[in-house]
């Protein structure tokens, strides 16, 4: 028995990652890492970060991803974030990206071309039960040279959510 | 001719009485079960931590008492209001001892450093991760370790590749919230059948 397509853990984070590349990292110009440990952050002034958490959206459990947004610090002399300004403004757009009622979900059987697939859909919905907000949100402050704001989000698919289904439709 | 007044039987005894059986209920089960679903999060929690294989973890305490502990074995559930006559569980909080108190500020002894005026504690590096960073010695002039197949190392600089994020507060607030809501539900349910009866 195989999989439905929409129930792949693979093709729920790769949609995720679709849709935050599509709606917050192009029209800003930040780039985004996701998983990469190869990434090279060292031209970067503010970057994103994505890290999958927990893959559990089609199992009757949830998706959890941290977006992590990162902003360089140089020295006094330097025009770098001293005071955290773009980082504020680029958690905004983080925010304002991700307060979405749903994110069509792609079947990433070609990795190159994906297909959306038909009314399937993820949502955003934190553990307390408020749709479209993050499940956490904090200043991270402990690495040299940077600041970082994390955003924490849980997706579910509608299946996820109801009470006690015996079967995914 | 009728009598001039207004009259209207009502039943607060009744309500008195079912009211006395579901507080004998709720003391009775309710806020033994809710301690019970902290200390699920507490043994949840610890067992998200992760634990170094290689080293005895982390010193804890001062002087004499000092030993050598894991993070994972610091979750401690604490609960006020809960012990003496007649006193009632108010708050059930978990919480790492070795890092930070009940209330959730920072132990000093466990503060392994401070950026732009914020402290931070092991406990906050493994939640959130690090990325990929240099380490270079601060008080001396070398670092000077013992690798995990016990060779001795000196040297000026290490690079290391980032931690992993382990969320494990997070994800375990996650099952807290999912298991307090079947929790509602279920007394909900045997509140209303007290209520019916």
């Amino acid at each position: 028995m195989t999989v439905p397509v929409e129930r792949k853990s693979g093709n729920i984070v790769r949609s995720i990652n679709k849709f935050i590349e599509d709606n917050f990292s192009t029209p800003n110009s930040i780039d985004t890492n996701f998983q990469d440990s190869l990434f090279d952050n060292r031209d970067k002034d503010l970057w994103l970060d994505v890290k999958i958490l927990k893959h559990g959206a089609g199992r009757l459990s949830e998706t959890m991803v941290q977006l992590d947004v990162y902003s360089r610090v140089r020295g006094d002399e330097d025009d770098g974030d001293q005071m955290g300004a773009d980082l504020i403004d680029a958690a905004d757009k983080l925010h304002a990206a991700m307060h979405v009622d749903r994110i069509q979900l792609y079947d990433f059987t070609t990795p190159a071309s994906p297909t959306p697939v038909a009314s399937r859909v993820l949502m955003v919905q934190n553990s307390a039960g408020k749709f479209r907000e993050p499940e956490d949100d904090t200043d991270v402050v402990y690495e040299a040279g940077v600041i970082r704001r994390s955003l924490t989000y849980r997706f579910r698919l509608p299946s996820d959510a109801s009470a006690s289904p015996a079967y995914y439709d | 001719m009728e009598v001039p007044l207004l009259a209207l039987k009502h039943n607060a005894p009744e309500i008195g009485d079912k009211l006395t059986r579901i507080q004998a209920l709720i003391d009775g089960g309710w806020q033994r079960e809710v301690v019970a679903l902290m200390e699920d999060a507490r043994k949840t929690v610890s067992k998200l931590t992760p634990r170094s294989v290689s080293a005895g973890g982390m010193l804890v305490g001062r002087g004499k008492r000092k030993q050598q502990a894991h993070l994972a074995d610091g979750w401690t559930l604490r609960t006020i209001g809960r012990g003496g006559k007649d006193r009632v569980p108010v708050l059930t909080v978990v919480h790492n001892r070795f890092t930070h108190d009940a209330a959730g500020r920072m132990k000093d002894a466990a503060v392994v450093g401070e950026r732009f005026g914020r402290r931070f504690t092991l406990t906050e590096i493994l939640e959130y991760g690090t990325m990929p960073h240099p380490i270079t010695p601060r008080r001396a002039s070398v670092l000077h370790f013992f690798t995990r197949r016990g060779a001795e190392v000196y040297t000026a600089h290490v690079s290391h590749p980032g931690t992993k994020a382990y969320a494990m507060v997070r994800l375990t607030r996650v099952l807290l919230h999912k298991w307090a809501a079947a929790l509602q539900r279920r007394w909900k349910k045997k509140v209303d059948r007290e209520w019916r009866k």
